[in-house]
């Protein structure tokens, strides 16, 4: 477009060529600005519980309020409040929960919960815009814990994750999401 | 039962000043709540493929001002035994499923 610009006239003062560039070439770049503007997601934290509800472990990317309880209290209020809600989903439904999959939205975030069939359960808050979370925790259970925990021997399976691999590659997974934008919401 | 988890949504939020559960949605299922200003919560199950709840909502919650609250015989906190509001709430939830149906 400057190429054109510059072709088209033969004697190009900089003013002219300034107010040519913001009526011809400006225009183009706010538009093409703009769509990424609206698919913008964020992934706030996650909460990893074993079958018997203790916290395995817990990563934050981005968190504007803090809920004024330490992270046990926390922890055990979230797997509470999971915990009924799951069996008020069971009565409700008239099937059970095949996939494990299960979601809420209040008006600022959404809740996503994941549950494998060893009873391992996968909570991400995420904001309300967020698509495709089924197949991101689906991918982090196979690709990052069963790889990275299940598969190390010097983890064991009842204990908090303390391995830093885990961690990284964790990280690493939930970036390259779609569902993860690095600019704070 | 649902009480709780629905204030407990609101404490847990990562953005400040959350509203409780708007939209619970599973495999089979999706409930949308309401929650008006004074407290009372409007919830409706339906299918996930149904559209136009909101709505619904707002119109079941009109429905209940014009029937329950305006009805001196009706005391509050008790349940809600109105022919016309059942008569209304009916007729509105049918126009809802057609609508509803039709966008899918």
């Amino acid at each position: 477009m400057t190429g054109l610009i510059r072709r088209t006239f033969v004697a190009l003062d900089e003013e002219i060529f300034k107010s040519l560039y913001v009526a011809l070439i400006r225009p183009h770049l706010e538009y093409a600005n703009q769509p990424r503007r609206h698919c913008e997601m964020t992934i706030y934290n996650l909460y990893l519980f074993d079958r018997d509800g203790q916290l395995l472990y817990y990563a934050e990317w981005t968190r504007k309020k803090q809920s004024g309880m330490t992270k046990d209290e926390e922890a055990k209020l979230m797997y509470g409040m999971i915990f009924s809600m799951k069996s008020f989903v069971t009565k409700v439904s008239p099937v059970d929960l095949r996939e494990g999959y299960m979601s809420y939205a209040t008006n600022k975030y959404c809740l996503n919960l994941y549950e494998t069939p060893s009873k391992l359960k996968f909570v991400l808050n995420t904001d309300t815009h967020a698509q495709g979370i089924k197949e991101l925790l689906h991918q982090l259970y196979t690709q990052v814990y069963v790889e990275y925990v299940v598969f190390n021997p010097l983890c064991s399976l009842n204990k908090p994750i303390e391995s830093e691999l885990f961690a990284t590659k964790l990280d690493e997974v939930v970036k390259q999401s779609p569902a993860y934008a690095s600019r704070p919401a | 039962m649902f009480y709780p988890l629905y204030a407990l949504a609101s404490q847990f939020s990562p953005e400040p000043k959350s509203s409780g559960i708007e939209v619970l949605e599973a495999d089979n299922f999706r409930m949308n709540c309401l929650q008006t200003l004074t407290g009372v919560k409007f919830m409706v199950i339906s299918d996930p493929k149904q559209s136009g709840i909101d709505g619904l909502l707002h119109r079941i919650y009109e429905l209940y001002a014009d029937f329950a609250l305006k009805n001196p015989f009706y005391s509050l906190e008790m349940p809600i035994r109105c022919e016309l509001f059942d008569e209304h709430m009916k007729s509105a939830l049918e126009h809802s499923e057609k609508l509803g149906i039709s966008n899918v």
